[in-house]
């Protein structure tokens, strides 16, 4: 029955994730049955994408690795709570996404930001070859101001706008999947998305090619 | 096979540079040690007192909010219901021993009732044995007469009632009726000590004498003091006190008022 609710949900989704859907309420079924193991592949399959999704939130490697830690935590101790109303990876974002909310909340006046290296993949070098011709260490000086300038950028925004611009241009997450996981609706979503984009543009503008 | 860089870079192209943003693999190791160890601190960790208490209510939570008024409103009568019925004695009646109080053997007491009472005399909370106690319904007083001594003692049967923590409704019902009923009748006995106030708890009006009968008695004792100590016959002394009484009734009041007239500079009587 709850099975049945989760997928209908993820009908709406894309087919990965109606898999995905479904993978996760097998083992979701198994860690109640008692098979605490069986947690861990959910650690595994989310963590990189959950960390992603809260440093770029909160801009800080620490508070990020504390967060990713609690909300799995706080997933596993209330996992018989969890119906199958949405999608296990919607519920889990939305214990990550509001641990990091009220985190943000509680330390708005504390700003400390420790930025990761890029880690150059095809598509990002051809976006950094096209902003720059420098090579070497001049080119690592460039792609540096550049992740604090967007870094800089993203934390001008509120903490909503910063979240659905997070979910949706960093994680790709769709927009019914963002309302769900942010509670509001998907035009609320939209607009907040335009007007995040629309700032961002004004931030960023030196960097922007045209 | 490297491809040319773009020429048009939009935001969303930057953003991506975002997502490459990735820890080391170190990163990871001590990330999962760290996540092992809160899971296991998380298994093995006591969960807070209200966890248990929400899933209580959780349980409870289909209940209509009129069924869970009424079980708040058993609850609250039923606390207030635990606090001892007060009774303001005296300033000189104290009781502190559950044993016979010799101030109080001296009462006049007719009818013997051994019924627990709960008396608290200056704020502080006794239980009264009443060995011989009348009738509340009527209450004979005559304090210069003697009597049989009056037992007064704690209660055993009330207070171990309230000094345990188990009751039950019926015991507890049945409990409160008796201390309710001897109550009133610890009232009348207590009534018979010369310097003793007592007022019932069940219903004090009936305690207090209305102001017209004191009136009429004060009036009536003048007069016979007055008057009456001249005659000689004892017939005549019972008429007058017979016309006094009448005529000093609240119509006889009224009819005297209405002899007295106030107007302008003057004062007029009618006879």
């Amino acid at each position: 029955m709850e099975a049945s609710k989760a997928l209908t949900k993820a009908l709406v989704a894309s087919p990965e994730r109606q898999q995905e859907a479904g993978a996760d309420w097998d083992i979701v079924q198994q860690v109640r049955a008692g098979d605490v193991a069986a947690f861990n592949r959910i650690i595994l399959k989310y963590r990189e994408r959950l960390y992603s999704v809260i440093y770029n939130m909160t801009g800080n490697r620490e508070d990020t690795a504390d967060l990713v830690q609690d909300a799995f935590i706080k997933s596993f101790q209330s996992i018989n709570r969890f119906q199958g109303q949405s999608t296990f990876f919607t519920w889990l974002y939305r214990i990550a996404v509001n641990s990091t909310v009220t985190h943000l909340r509680k330390n708005r006046l504390r700003t400390f930001f420790s930025l990761e290296k890029v880690i150059e993949e095809e598509k990002s070098s051809e976006i950094i070859a096209a902003l720059t011709d420098k090579s070497g260490a001049e080119r690592e000086t460039f792609v540096k101001e550049l992740q604090e300038k967007l870094n800089d950028a993203l934390q001008k925004l509120s903490i909503n706008h910063r979240t659905v611009i997070t979910l949706f241009e960093i994680d790709g997450l769709s927009h019914a999947e963002i309302a769900e996981v942010m509670d509001c609706s998907v035009g609320t979503v939209r607009s907040r998305l335009h007007y995040a984009k629309q700032l961002l543009q004004a931030e960023l503008q030196p960097y922007l090619k045209k | 096979m490297s491809q040319p860089p773009p020429d048009k870079v939009t935001l969303e192209d930057l953003l991506r540079l975002k997502r490459s943003e990735q820890p080391p693999a170190e990163f990871w190791a001590q990330f999962d040690r760290e996540l092992h160890a809160k899971q296991l601190a998380a298994l093995v960790g006591k969960r807070p007192w209200w966890h248990s208490s929400l899933r209580v209510l959780r349980r409870f939570s289909y209940l209509p909010l009129g069924a869970t008024a009424a079980l708040v409103f058993a609850f609250i009568a039923a606390h207030e219901s635990l606090a001892p019925a007060t009774e303001i004695i005296g300033s000189n009646v104290r009781v502190s021993q559950p044993q016979t109080v010799p101030a109080l053997a001296h009462a006049a007491v007719v009818v013997p009732v051994p019924q627990p009472v709960t008396v608290e005399a200056q704020a502080k909370t006794v239980s009264v044995d009443v060995a011989a106690v009348q009738p509340a319904s009527h209450p004979v007083v005559s304090a210069a007469a003697p009597a049989a001594p009056t037992a007064i003692s704690w209660l055993p049967s009330i207070l171990q009632t309230t000094g345990n923590t188990t009751f039950s409704s019926h015991s507890l019902s049945a409990s409160f009726a008796d201390a309710h009923m001897a109550d009133l009748n610890l009232g009348s006995s207590l009534a018979s000590v010369g310097n003793v106030k007592v007022h019932s708890a069940a219903d004090p009006l009936t305690q207090v004498s209305p102001p017209s009968e004191t009136r009429h008695a004060r009036f009536l004792a003048a007069l016979t003091d007055s008057h009456l100590a001249s005659a000689v016959d004892p017939i005549v002394a019972a008429h007058m006190h017979q016309r006094y009484a009448s005529s000093l009734g609240d119509e006889g009041f009224a009819d005297d008022i209405g002899r007295l007239d106030a107007s302008g500079d003057h004062v007029s009587f009618k006879f």
